[in-house]
């Protein structure tokens, strides 16, 4: 049996018990070229702040679309984010 | 979060201002506060001719957007560096500084310092052992002395740059730290003109750097994303850092931090007023611009050192 829910997607065959196993997609948060896996059902700031990432420091999208800190990440969503601190010589 | 103006979702949250915006009143709001800014520290008026400088990150190519998206006359300069650092950096900066001025017809003046002055910027700083083995303060001196050379030899009103309020603030912190009162004392939206001198105009100073990049994402603007090459471990980069982390827990402390320098000096309230009679200015023997220096300027002494033919067709080129 293999279909998707809102919560989760099911993989897999059914188990022994009759039921099957409902695994969620972990929310992935890519900076540069590093990658994190955090939980989905956080907000994007518990997000950042479990993986010590400054929000003031980075800017998420999602499909492209800007996102803020009081969003809930979701099952399988993939976040980019766009780090805003550049610097170098004065002019 | 909502739209303060609108109610749909919010795109940009800004707390300094307990302001949030959707992505079409944030595109509105920022052309009205840079004109708000521009008009608050009398930087130019909508007559005079801007020389914006672009490096194709997303400050200077925000500044010269909304500049156009303003009305005003402005036109652009991107210094080519000839930094490459393995990733191609100066070449891809000019590609879409280039994209940018031809897909919004704008005039682009491109100035290669390789083909000026014989040498790219870090050859330059290998030679005059400028910097201690990083090209950063060579850099900066020869973009502001080749800013200052062009705005004035084509005949600009004005200079405009893309600093943003955290490049202020991390300046303003490192010369605290050290309480460098000279450059305490230069430090401002505006820098008049003056004897060899351009106007220079910081008109993206209030605006956090943060709130440059959503305005590039929210426009569609394709900037260079990458890090100059050699700005990693940089004192700015670790200033900035800083100062974000204080931002992270006192939303508006660095805004707070330069808009109550600006006032105190403004009012006279810090101990520097009192050395300005000090600053004694006169022209470079070979390049004419101001200095502080006995004989030639920075800039030129380096240029001579390193490559004395470009040193006298820079001194006899001056008024090409």
């Amino acid at each position: 049996m293999n279909c998707e829910g809102q919560m989760g997607r099911r993989i897999g065959k059914l188990h022994g018990d009759g039921y099957d196993r409902i695994e969620k997609m972990p929310v992935k948060l890519i900076l540069r070229d590093k990658e994190y896996e955090v939980k989905p059902g956080m907000t994007l700031l518990s997000a950042l702040q479990k993986n010590n990432i400054l929000p003031e420091s980075v800017i998420a999208t999602r499909d492209g679309e800007m996102i803020l800190e009081d969003e809930i990440l979701k099952d399988g969503d993939v976040v980019k984010l766009i780090a805003v601190i550049s610097g170098g010589a004065g002019t | 979060m909502k739209c303060r103006k609108c109610g749909e979702k919010a795109s940009v949250n800004m707390r300094q201002h307990k302001l949030a915006l959707c992505k079409a009143h944030y595109l509105e709001w920022v052309p009205e506060q840079t004109e708000r800014f521009i008009k608050k520290y009398n930087m130019f008026t909508r007559e005079e001719k801007i020389l914006v400088a672009v490096s194709g990150g997303k400050d200077s190519l925000s500044l010269w957007d909304i500049l156009i998206r303003l009305g005003y006359h402005a036109d652009g300069l991107y210094l080519g560096l000839g930094i490459d650092g393995g990733i191609n950096y100066s070449h891809e900066s000019q590609r879409l500084t280039e994209k940018f001025a031809n897909e919004h017809t704008l005039k682009l003046h491109i100035v290669d310092i390789e083909k000026e002055y014989g040498q790219t910027i870090p050859v330059l700083s290998e030679l005059s052992h400028r910097g201690h083995g990083k090209p950063c303060a060579v850099c900066g001196l020869a973009k502001r002395h080749e800013m200052n050379r062009i705005a004035r030899d084509l005949g600009y009103d004005v200079l405009a740059t893309g600093h943003n309020l955290d490049d202020e603030a991390a300046v303003l912190f490192g010369n605290t730290l050290s309480w460098s009162s000279e450059y305490l004392l230069r430090q401002g939206p505006v820098l008049s003109e003056s004897d060899g001198l351009a106007r220079k105009v910081k008109p993206l100073c209030r605006f956090y750097e943060r709130e440059m990049t959503a305005y590039c994402l929210a426009r569609g603007i394709e900037y260079i994303y990458e890090e100059c090459p050699f700005a990693e471990g940089s004192q700015s980069i670790y200033y900035k850092e800083l100062l974000n982390q204080l931002e992270t827990t006192r939303p508006g402390a660095k805004l707070t931090f330069y808009l109550r320098f600006l006032e105190a000096r403004k009012r006279g309230d810090l101990f520097i007023e009192q050395n300005m009679g000090q600053r004694h200015l006169h022209p470079c023997a070979n390049c004419g611009q101001p200095t502080s220096a006995p004989d030639l300027c920075s800039f030129c002494r380096m240029i001579e050192k390193v490559s004395p033919a470009a040193a006298a067709v820079l001194g006899g080129g001056e008024d090409a």
